[in-house]
């Protein structure tokens, strides 16, 4: 049996697949039980007959992240954190001040050990002739900058690190 | 035709051209910045040189570089596509100097169409509708002059922009009070208080009309095309013919057209884009002068191929085809994939291509710049391909489309497609009711739904189970081994055939034009 759980808008689902010899399985979709087999696979296509019904999705992984095409839509299953209760991705805030995509870093306007306040600015990027401001999400010392002005930076990658404000100041948090 | 054809873009229109001059028996040459080395278009042509570095200006906004690379491969002409270079005079001249073809109109008619206000005289010259309007002048002027330019209407600032010093007025009375209040409001944010007065258009449709210049002077129209589903002036959709207009609308529109680019000796391909009121009046808005993103629509109810017929008039040969017996045959609509986020605000979004399948079937057209492996890179713009569905009517051609949109798999960064199935879908466009307004009011702040089929889970677990795409990524993805910790630690990637296998065919067709 394996189990996975897998991290959609904020909710968690939990998914059981037990494979039988004959490409028959048994899938529990939380409380759901559902009778299925894998008909056909051609490279990243897999054709299910899940509960009776033909399904055909397009999948790869990318990273923590497996893209499920379905019926024209794109749907970006993410990997829970272990612990089970919040999402791998963009919650517990570390104070890791990230580009959403890849771009230039064009402005850093901290520098390690500054103070800052919430929702200073502390560094621009630019992707696609189009500029964004990474402001501090809240108050506290710089801790690391990890680049400089002109170099690339990948999303995800923090390009500043903002260590909170032992007490009290962190209750203004999440963006 | 030509022996030898530089293509100084890239993307889908540069893999587009390759595909005419291929048909053509024409040796195409592409060229590309550090960004695109591996990209599709530098793969299907038969020679391509690189320009230099990733952004635009390093690369593929060089003249310099790009002249060079027809001397050193022995290109005889120059097509440049859309965007980049495509219409600016000087780099025609230069084309032109180095004693090379421009594949396109002369430097001349491109300047003259390309500053606005000067093109506007000029048409009003040439007898082509102009939106009306009052030059700035004193009060007494302007409501001298209001009736003319008719209501509702807008006051505008001469020095302005962005909307400021700007006024909708419905009716004479209250014209007096906004002209005060829109002085006021220009000279606190420009320093000058001059303003004129211009016709408010509620919500006009966009309608252009494609038009060939010949030798010698003359230019044929092959009909128009709607492009009035934009989003922040960007278009989304494109169709022909449009709904909503009538024969002698259609020809109208056409003559004008064909007056507009005889007014600049056009030659080559070239579209005329005008306004259209809710009256069924319509105004000349500006004139691209190159080929556009949206030539196929017309190409597919034509039956004609637009790249070849600018290649055929730029070597002076005959079209191959009679433009005066050419008749629109059934409908054609475009949709254009970005990859965008619409959640972000339609931001630009980039990455690779994980797998890219698109859709096939009768009278479905994709023109695409991107394949499986291919990376999006964040230093151009984002138009990954178009896919183009053609019917007998525009109610099949609609369903064609939402159905080929459906069944486009593109794993990889977040694209358009469920928001173009979406605008598909809405009674508006239907209906044919469309208008430069209408996805603010139809589908404002449309987002992707949140739920999750539990059939899409079952399948996701399926995958994870049997490893199903968690192989390492198909190519050019930076090395990089992505889903090493998916798959149940199973490392075969079925998939690497199939794409080593579509990647060796794109690349013997790139010999064998």
């Amino acid at each position: 049996v394996s189990e996975r759980r897998y991290e959609h808008a904020g909710r968690e689902t939990r998914v059981e697949v037990q494979l039988d010899a004959g490409g028959t399985a048994r899938v529990r979709v939380g409380e759901r039980s559902l009778a299925a087999r894998v008909v056909h696979t051609d490279g990243p296509a897999l054709v299910a007959e899940i509960d009776g019904r033909r399904v055909r999705v397009v999948t790869v992984r990318e990273q923590g992240t497996r893209l499920v095409f379905h019926r024209g839509r794109v749907y970006r299953l993410g990997t829970p954190a272990p612990s089970g209760g919040r999402p791998a991705a963009g919650a517990g805030d570390d104070g890791a001040l990230c580009a959403s995509m890849p771009a230039t870093l064009v402005r850093l306007e901290v520098a390690v050990g500054d103070r800052v306040e919430a929702g200073q600015m502390v560094a621009v990027v630019e992707a696609m002739k189009m500029t964004h401001d990474l402001r501090a999400r809240h108050a506290g010392r710089v801790r690391e900058v990890r680049f400089e002005v002109g170099q690339q930076v990948e999303p995800g990658v923090a390009i500043a690190v903002i260590a909170p404000d032992a007490e009290g100041a962190e209750a203004e948090g999440a963006s | 035709v030509f022996k030898k054809v530089l293509i100084a873009n890239r993307g889908e229109i540069a893999v587009r051209v390759t595909r005419a001059l291929h048909e053509l028996g024409v040796l195409a040459v592409a060229v590309y910045s550090d960004a695109d080395a591996a990209a599709l278009h530098t793969t299907v042509a038969d020679e391509a040189v690189r320009l230099g570095e990733a952004p635009a200006g390093e690369s593929y906004l060089r003249a310099d570089r790009i002249i060079e690379a027809c001397r050193q491969t022995g290109a005889e002409a120059v097509h440049p596509g859309y965007g980049f270079l495509a219409e600016d005079p000087a780099f025609c001249e230069a084309v032109e100097a180095a004693g090379l073809t421009f594949i396109g109109p002369s430097a001349a008619a491109m300047r003259a169409m390309g500053e606005k206000t000067r093109a506007r005289a000029l048409m009003e010259r040439s007898g082509v509708p102009v939106v009306p309007g009052a030059p700035a002048g004193t009060d007494a002027e302007l409501l001298a002059r209001a009736s003319d330019v008719g209501f509702p209407l807008l006051v505008k600032a001469a020095a302005g922009g962005g909307g400021k010093g700007m006024r909708v007025v419905l009716d004479a009375p209250s014209l007096p009070d906004a002209l005060r209040q829109a002085r006021t409001e220009a000279l606190r944010s420009f320093g000058d208080d001059q303003v004129y007065l211009e016709r408010y258009l509620e919500r006009p449709r966009h309608i252009e009309v494609q038009v060939l210049g010949l030798p010698g002077g003359r230019a044929v129209s092959l009909f128009e095309r709607e492009c009035s589903v934009q989003r922040r002036h960007q278009k989304v959709l494109e169709e022909s013919p449009a709904p909503g207009v009538d024969e002698p609308l259609r020809g109208a529109l056409c003559e004008a057209a064909v007056r507009a680019a005889e007014a600049v000796s056009y030659l080559g391909a070239g579209t005329v884009e005008f306004l259209l009121d809710q009256d069924g009046r319509f105004y000349f808005l500006e004139m691209n002068t190159r080929l556009q993103v949206e030539h196929p629509v017309t190409e597919l109810v034509l039956g004609i191929d637009l790249v070849k017929a600018q290649l055929r008039i730029a070597a002076g040969e005959p079209l191959g085809f009679d433009p005066a017996a050419l008749f629109p045959r059934g409908h054609a609509i475009e949709a254009r994939v970005y990859a965008e986020d619409p959640a972000r605000g339609f931001a630009p979004q980039a990455g690779a291509i994980h797998f890219a399948e698109p859709p096939i079937g009768p009278h479905v057209r994709v023109d695409a710049g991107v394949r499986t492996g291919s990376e999006v890179s964040v230093h151009y713009d984002p138009l990954l391909s178009k896919v183009i569905a053609w019917a007998p009517t525009r109610e099949e051609a609609v369903r064609t489309l939402e159905e080929a949109l459906a069944r486009y798999v593109l794993l990889g960064p977040q694209t358009n497609l469920e928001y173009l199935q979406a605008v598909l879908r809405t009674p508006a466009f239907r209906a044919g009711r469309t208008h430069t307004w209408l996805l603010e009011e139809a589908l404002p702040d449309w987002r992707l739904p949140e739920e999750v089929p539990d059939e899409v889970y079952a399948a996701a677990g399926l995958a994870d189970a049997c490893g199903v795409g968690s192989g390492p990524v198909a190519a050019g993805g930076g090395g990089g081994h992505l889903g090493a910790q998916g798959g149940d630690g199973d490392r075969f990637s079925p998939w690497q055939g199939p794409f080593a296998l579509s990647g060796a065919r794109l690349a013997a067709r790139g010999q064998t034009p």
